[in-house]
């Protein structure tokens, strides 16, 4: 047995009561490191997602392992309405808790949210802030309470609690600390989420709205590579089905690293003549950054293959037609110089140039719109005999019978039409009539009142058209389309259709091969 | 030499004054690179043929406002297909496909007729127009099906033109 004097009791008693303050020190550095870890751990996650509520769920599982509380539950300001919506909660009770909204101060969350500070109650029974509700709906009893709010550089967002510490015991101003920290950090991640989240919606709207387009769209980085693409620019590159992805196509890439050169806003043409047959017209718009650098490019592309391709049967037509005049003017000239010609030869040469300079100012006429037509009031009789019988006179019905069939009261039936255009549309029609009549064949004019509308019928018993070609007969397109493959190539049942509907009226083609042709033309008597 | 995944490029590029001086060096430049994809007789021919009318048209419209501007020739081997890129800085726009179409028919003046031989010989033909500043012809030429070995041909490669030479007629004044 060793007995001890009273100093070495007292020296005992110290060394016992030192031991006892580094055990709890330590303890206490130890709980510190854990808490900090955690702290750590927490923060890193949440920089693990850009995903909402991926997110909140972090934040809020986070939170409950920090403070080590039964239950966390998060609430943000919907601005647009100015209430506190629980976004998400951890635990069975997620979906209850997603459902509610509370006025923007109501309870324990909404005052925190409101005033931006943090609240700590151990006895939620006692504090007449706490909003009984929530528990009501979630079936969960909560009795302690430790909220703080989430804020950015902007404002309170909204506020991070945590209910109920675990084992019975009590929130402290350290638990206050540790969650203050997340939920700064937490705050920021969520405006980062919610950055992310609008900016992914901007370009998903923006890619919309760029395959919604009728023209084709490339958008390309500083470096001109392309980062987008639309269905109609992909239509353009990928028609031809050579397999190549769209970045591939080279091509494009000498297209682009022409554009590349250029380093200002262009408009630009494109005529991909082989394999494709597309014409387009395009615009790149350069993108700059804040310094002026080069961020990117846009380029549109419209397809303008269609309109090029009539603007080019046009140009056609007038070439030929200018070509041939000027080729029958010089071979007069050089007959009358040599004293080679007679005046019936000068005469026909003249018809001739007469029907194309006719035939021009028909397609001039068509081109430029609606006829301004000049109406006068008269006897329809006249007017039809007259171009019948210059008809006869003109061409070549020497052979072939040409009747104007017109009962005398019609003979003598007002009408408020353009005198001259009736006139010229009639012997175009009994010009057509010609090629197509044999020697022994029959062309008749036939006028008529049928429901008090002006009826003219020219008919024949000549070839007859096939019915295939019937429907384009009256297409401006399709004549000027033959203009160059075909000499007999006329405009002249199109012409006839435009002032047909200048008077308001229509013009219907009925024929049989081998039988004959029928040309119906109805249109009113007056101009109301 | 530049590469696109499996696909190796050999680029090769001239740069001549735009005059028709050059015709004969630019035509050299391009036949020693298509020799390296081993074209038929008939294909080199149908190559020559090609450049001479590309050239010309890129020479002629290039140099119109300013007789110091440049053509440049890029050529670019790909396996077995020839890339070629002639760009004048003339920067006068016009239609092709109205000279491809109308050159079969038309019977006065003169060009426009090349185009319509271009397309007829290569692969991919594209026209590619800055208005003011540049137009550049792209246009390629693949290998075709291989001759029968040893076989000479038999004559001069005939092109089928779409016109007679006798359809030339002066130009109407």
């Amino acid at each position: 047995m060793v007995l001890l004097n009273d100093k070495s009791n007292a020296q005992y008693n110290c060394d016992i009561e030192a031991a006892e303050q580094i055990n709890r020190l330590t303890r206490e550095l130890e709980a510190a490191r854990k808490e900090s870890s955690a702290l750590m751990n927490a923060c890193a996650l949440l920089n693990t997602t850009l995903d909402l509520p991926k997110l909140l769920e972090i934040i809020l599982q986070q939170s409950a392992i920090l403070t080590a509380a039964e239950a966390s539950s998060l609430a943000l300001i919907d601005e647009k309405t100015d209430e506190l919506c629980f976004e998400v909660v951890v635990g069975e009770k997620k979906d209850i808790l997603k459902e509610i909204r509370l006025p923007r101060g109501t309870g324990i969350i909404g005052w925190v949210s409101l005033k931006g500070e943090p609240l700590l109650i151990e006895d939620v029974t006692k504090d007449e802030r706490f909003y009984q509700k929530v528990d009501e709906k979630s079936q969960f009893k909560t009795s302690s309470i430790l909220c703080v709010p989430l804020k950015t550089k902007d404002g309170t967002i909204g506020a991070l609690e945590v209910l109920n510490k675990v084992e019975g015991e009590k929130f402290d101003l350290n638990d206050q600390s540790l969650l203050m920290a997340l939920a700064s950090q937490a705050a920021m991640a969520i405006e980062n989420a919610r950055l992310y989240r609008s900016v992914l919606e901007e370009r998903n709207k923006i890619v919309s709205i760029v395959n919604s387009m009728g023209d084709g769209v490339i958008v390309t980085n500083e470096n001109f590579d392309i980062v987008l693409t639309n269905p109609a620019a992909e239509a353009v590159f990928c028609g031809g089905g050579s397999g190549a992805s769209f970045e591939d196509i080279f091509k494009l890439k000498v297209i682009l690293s022409e554009l590349s050169q250029l380093k200002s806003n262009t408009t630009f043409d494109l005529v991909l003549m082989k394999p494709e047959n597309t014409i387009l017209s395009n615009k790149m718009t350069v993108l700059r950054g804040e310094d002026d650098e080069i961020t990117g490019s846009i380029v549109s592309m419209r397809n303008i293959t269609d309109l090029k391709h009539r603007e080019n049967i046009r140009a056609q037509f007038t070439s030929m037609m200018n070509y041939k005049i000027s080729d029958q003017i010089q071979r007069l000239r050089e007959s009358l110089k040599n004293n080679e010609i007679s005046s019936d030869g000068v005469k026909c040469i003249a018809e001739s140039i007469e029907e194309k300079v006719n035939k021009l100012i028909q397609f001039s006429e068509m081109e430029s719109g609606p006829l301004r037509l000049d109406r006068s009031l008269g006897s329809i009789g006249p007017i039809i005999e007259s171009a019948v019988v210059d008809a006869r006179d003109r061409y070549n019905f020497k052979r072939i019978g040409l009747e104007m069939v017109c009962e005398s009261e019609v003979y003598n039936m007002d009408v408020e039409v353009d005198r001259e255009r009736i006139k010229t549309i009639l012997y175009l029609l009994l010009n057509n009539c010609i090629k197509f009549v044999s020697g022994d064949g029959k062309v008749e004019v036939r006028v008529a009142n049928v429901s008090e509308m002006l009826e003219i019928t020219v008919a024949d018993n000549g070839i007859g058209i096939k019915e295939e070609v019937l429907p384009k007969l009256l297409d401006k397109q399709y004549h000027l389309e033959n203009v160059l493959s075909s000499s007999e190539a006329s405009l002249s049942l199109a012409y006839i259709k435009h002032v047909v509907e200048a008077h308001g009226g229509i013009i219907k083609i009925n024929s049989t091969v081998g039988k004959g042709t029928e040309v119906i033309i109805t249109m009113p008597k007056f101009i109301h | 030499m530049e590469s696109s995944g499996t696909v190796k490029r050999q680029i090769h590029e001239i740069k001549v004054a735009a005059t028709l001086k050059h015709i004969e060096k630019v035509k050299q430049f391009v036949v020693n690179i298509a020799q390296s994809i081993e074209f038929s007789p008939i294909e080199m021919f149908q190559i020559e043929l090609v450049v001479d009318e590309a050239y010309a048209n890129a020479a002629d419209h290039g140099s119109e406002c300013c007789r110091d501007k440049e053509v440049h020739v890029r050529c670019i081997v790909e396996g077995e297909k020839l890339i070629i890129i002639i760009k004048d800085f003339g920067g006068k726009p016009f239609n092709p496909d109205f000279f491809e179409r109308i050159a079969d028919k038309k019977t006065w003046g003169v060009g426009g007729r090349g185009i319509k031989i271009i397309k007829e010989i290569m692969d991919e033909v594209m026209y590619f127009f800055v208005t003011g500043q540049s137009t550049t012809l792209y246009m390629v030429k693949s290998k075709g099906m291989p001759e029968t070995e040893g076989e000479e041909p038999k004559s001069m490669p005939v092109i089928s033109l779409p016109f007679s030479l006798d359809d030339i007629p002066p130009i109407p004044v």
